[in-house]
């Protein structure tokens, strides 16, 4: 098929299915909760302003949820910490009887299942609120609400690249070498020696030759530096948005997935359970859940939620399944969990990558 | 009864002074200031020693961070890297400051309130932009000045390199020259100028009354320039953030922030903490060496009864050369990040100059900024602009009139507890109290996620630098001044008012109008006690930067400067009143 008829037919799909959600009644225990936000009047969200929009999401969101459920919220955002360290504030808050810094909390998979063990957000009969998109696929523990795909790969200055990188060895040509970034504590490098992909020993191994290729450490966020050539590439990035958003500001830049890690894990919602606004915190996750709550997050970070088949990282993903010839595993929190082998691989691996000279 | 006096045990006497309400009001305050200031540091002390993290009940205490952090050589290494960087830093602030100081202080150059605004300006300038564009300038692969060097002058391979020890002390160094400056410019204005007319008239040149008098008068000044200096070398974060992890170079700030702030797992505070317990130390040790200097403070009194107007020193043919010196360095140090910042502000993402750049020049960046967050910021951070210089330099008054004038025993550890706040890393810091005030204050008073809170470690964090300022002009106001008042019948409160005040003066206002400038600007005490209720401008923008949006983060640090016009008008105005005679 070919990208036009894709996109068209990617099109028809979104366009049936807003007219489709609009057309839908509210179930009863989703008019509960809009009127139970209602009253709490407001959401607060923290977290960094590359995610799911920041400040500019924040109020596509008020305007998308105050239409959708006749609600009279006003979402305020505010720039916090990495992800792990607003998780960190919610469980010092609550454990010491204070709110929650955010009513909602967006964190990776691995940070969800590290603050599984405190129990620190609320269960909710979210299926209830969406039949149709809060399924047992997009809800983990009744609890942690899927809410974009991180597929793990690496971008790169396309202008520059002194040859196209098609997957991870690549990095290891000589031309690449003193050219690379990669971020310090070695992001995905769980995900790359799990058992799933290469497993810890071809993964450490690696590190070891691929530690003396890499040039100096970049954050996630810093596209900028690739767009200068400062570096020619960062591998491996956090996920394809930071990429996608520079590229979106013209930035001439390239993102590829990494083909041997056959990987999909997630970002997920969660709301606290000493939130200042629990109810409209929920109807806020669940959202992101609809139609329209994705395709905001798709037109602000460039991702979405590839469990949804009208979005855009489901067609992405079909494409690259079906070129590598077999299915991604979703690795969600459970997943990120059993993944001792992997976890344990990625310190060793940051270790490697920060100690090389 | 005789032999009960006799055969009862010695008990050492204290021999508290004699203070009047003025004075006992002064310890008061002082001991209780004190008495805040040194939880935070014994917070970080104990969780040094805690295993798990602090939301982890029940957990032993034991060595076990600090055989993991000393037990690990990559931490040598981390640690010899950040002395490289601090002794750098420290060489090239005091190599660029002092001189300027000199200069403005101490000789006939003209338009001297030109020189002091563009100094101030620059430290408006955020560290992430100075060092962004110094990497390209110097970068080995895209730095200017590098490009030039191979294509127009033949050179093999780039000859300079940003991304390195050196290089960081460099461009750290350039950005706390200001602090160097108003540091001694202080001392500088203070000496007793008949000391220099009579070197002169015994026919000495201007070279050696520099050596021999003007230098050994202002060395307790410069010395607490150069400690201010290098422990802000050692704690810098965002400059070695950009330059030295782009190069594999760790020192201690960033080490500290990849425990502290990962991007991926939990917060390791234990292992920061057991490595923040060498910052103490070296605090320790700074401030006792700080402490034996006052102890000759008599050495340095030049403020007197007697005539004390600074001479000024004819420049003559040696004027261009001053100016020359000052414009490479506002070249260097200013001009160059504030046009990176313009620059940046305009592109839509950051390139280096071409005509293909030029093409994609616009204001969208200004457009998208969230003027929500802007206002609030801007609300936030002028209120504690102005509230935090006031209440530091009230308390600074007390610690330093109890530190040195007062005869209280055990006087001299208020002066090291307030150098405390300054020698602990701004992060370490931060996290000491936010676990003080969640564990122990937010049940007596809320004080989590306000306004109030960041007042409060404000204050405490710039009472380091205040207390510096006061001390060393208090040392060199001699005590014959206040004898003299107190003999008259004049109270603790009275003297403080009437003689010590009018004479701290000049160095009072420099110190607010800096202790401003510096809360006006701080990020990282900002950054983790931040919610959305006392969010500030400087984290609005370290915010948006982080996550790859340089062109807005680059728009709102130029509104953020013009918010600085008044604060800079008055100055400029402070400066003209306090005693600089423009071009005399």
């Amino acid at each position: 098929m070919s990208r036009l008829a894709r996109m068209t037919a990617l099109g028809v799909i979104t366009a049936s299915l807003t007219v489709a959600t609009h057309a839908q009644a509210q179930t009863a225990a989703m008019k509960e909760l809009a009127a139970a936000a209602d009253k709490e009047g407001a959401v607060l969200l923290t977290w960094s302003s590359d995610s799911l929009g920041g400040a500019e999401g924040a109020q596509k969101f008020e305007v998308a949820i105050n239409k959708a459920y006749g609600t009279h919220l006003k979402i305020s955002w505010t720039p916090g910490p990495a992800m792990p360290n607003v998780g960190h504030n919610i469980a010092m808050a609550a454990s010491n009887g204070l709110q929650s810094p955010t009513d909602v909390y967006l964190g990776f998979s691995r940070d969800m299942g590290t603050l599984l063990q405190y129990d620190l957000f609320l269960k909710a009969p979210w299926k209830e609120y969406l039949p149709d998109r809060l399924t047992n696929d997009v809800v983990d523990h009744a609890t942690f609400i899927k809410v974009q795909s991180a597929t793990l790969g690496f971008s790169y200055n396309k202008k520059l690249a002194p040859s196209e990188p098609k997957e991870l060895v690549d990095f290891l040509k000589p031309e690449w070498k003193g050219k690379i970034s990669t971020t310090s504590f070695g992001a995905g490098w769980d995900q790359i020696a799990a058992t799933d992909a290469w497993g810890p020993d071809k993964a450490i191994a690696f590190a070891e030759k691929f530690a003396k290729q890499v040039a100096g450490f970049m954050r996630c966020g810093e596209t900028e530096r690739l767009a200068t050539g400062e570096f020619v590439a960062l591998a491996t990035d956090c996920s394809d948005g930071p990429a996608g958003a520079a590229i979106k500001r013209g930035a001439p830049l390239g993102r590829a997935i990494e083909p041997t890690v056959p990987l999909v894990s997630y970002f997920y919602l969660a709301v606290p359970k000493n939130a200042v606004h629990p109810n409209a915190g929920k109807l806020f996750a669940a959202f992101t859940a609809t139609v329209e709550g994705q395709k905001i997050i798709r037109d602000e970070t460039t991702t979405d939620l590839d469990i949804f088949p009208e979005t855009a990282e489901h067609a992405k993903l079909a494409d690259v399944e079906k070129e590598a010839g077999r299915q991604f595993k979703r690795a969600d929190i459970d997943w990120q969990i059993a993944n001792k082998a992997g976890n344990d691989a990625q310190k060793k691996i940051a270790d490697i990558i920060q100690h090389s000279r | 009864m005789a032999d009960a006096t006799l055969t009862a045990p010695r008990v050492s006497r204290i021999n508290w002074p004699q203070l009047d309400p003025s004075g006992w009001a002064m310890v008061t305050v002082t001991i209780a200031a004190s008495a805040i200031i040194v939880v935070p540091p014994i917070i970080v002390l104990l969780l040094s020693f805690r295993e798990g993290r602090p939301i982890d009940p029940g957990q032993a205490y034991s060595f076990v961070h600090y055989i993991a952090v000393f037990g690990d050589p990559f931490i040598y290494r981390v640690l010899l890297n950040t002395l490289g960087v601090a002794l750098t830093t420290l060489v090239v602030a005091l190599a660029f400051g002092a001189p300027a100081a000199w200069l403005v202080e101490r000789t006939d150059l003209k338009c001297k309130v030109v020189v002091l605004t563009l100094m101030t300006l620059g430290l408006l300038i955020p560290g992430f932009a100075t060092a962004m564009g110094w990497l390209f300038l110097m970068h080995p692969r895209i730095g200017l000045f590098n490009a030039l060097a191979m294509q127009v002058l033949g050179f093999g391979a780039a000859p300079f390199n940003i991304a390195s020890i050196i290089g960081m002390g460099w461009v750290q160094g350039l950005n706390l020259a200001p602090i160097g400056f108003i540091m001694t410019a202080a001392v500088l204005r203070a000496i007793d100028p008949t000391l220099e007319e009579s070197a002169q008239i015994s026919g000495a040149a201007l070279p050696a009354i520099t050596r021999r008098v003007t230098l050994p008068l202002a060395w307790p000044g410069i010395l607490a320039a150069g400690i201010y200096i290098f422990t802000i070398g050692f704690a810098a974060f965002d400059v070695p953030a950009i330059i030295g992890w782009s190069n594999k170079i760790f020192t201690f700030s960033t080490f500290l922030v990849n425990e502290l702030a990962p991007a991926d797992g939990l917060p390791a505070y234990g292992p920061a903490a057991a490595l923040s317990t060498v910052m103490i130390a070296l605090a320790g040790g700074l401030s006792w060496w700080y402490g034996r200097l006052q102890h000759q403070a008599h050495r340095f009194q030049t403020v007197t009864g007697k005539a004390y107007r600074p001479r000024l020193i004819a420049l003559g043919k040696g004027a261009p050369w001053a100016w020359l010196f000052l414009a490479v360095y506002f070249t260097l140090a200013k001009l160059l990040p504030l046009a990176v910042t313009v620059w940046a502000a305009v592109l839509p993402y950051f390139q280096l100059p071409s005509s293909e750049a030029l093409a994609s020049v616009s204001l969208v960046n200004f457009q998208r900024i969230p003027w929500d967050l802007f206002f609030t910021g801007a609300r936030n951070t002028l209120f504690l602009t102005v509230a935090t210089p006031t209440l530091t330099l009230a308390l600074a008054i007390a610690f330093s009139w109890v530190a040195l004038r007062s005869k209280l025993p055990g006087r001299g550890a208020f002066d090291f507890v307030a150098f405390l706040p300054h020698a602990i890393p701004n992060l370490v810091f931060s996290i000491g109290v936010l676990l003080f005030v969640i564990y122990a204050v937010q049940r007596i008073v809320p004080l989590y996620g306000t306004l109030w809170l960041l007042l409060f470690l404000f204050v405490i964090a710039r009472l380091s630098y205040a207390t510096r300022m006061t001390n060393g002009t208090l040392l060199q106001v001699h005590r014959d001044l206040e004898e003299a008042a107190t003999v008259s019948g004049g109270a603790s409160g009275t003297v403080l008012r009437s003689v010590l005040l009018p004479l701290l003066t000049p160095t009072l206002i420099y110190a607010w109008l800096w202790t401003a400038l510096l809360t006006f600007r701080e990020l990282t005490l900002a950054v983790l006690l931040t919610t959305r209720d006392n969010l500030t401008l400087p984290v609005v923008v370290w915010s948006i930067w982080q996550d790859g949006g340089f062109g807005k983060a680059a728009a709102i640090t130029l509104l953020l400067m013009a918010l600085m016009v008044p604060l800079i008008a008055l100055y400029w105005w402070a400066m003209r009143r306090t005693g600089l005679r423009e071009g005399a």
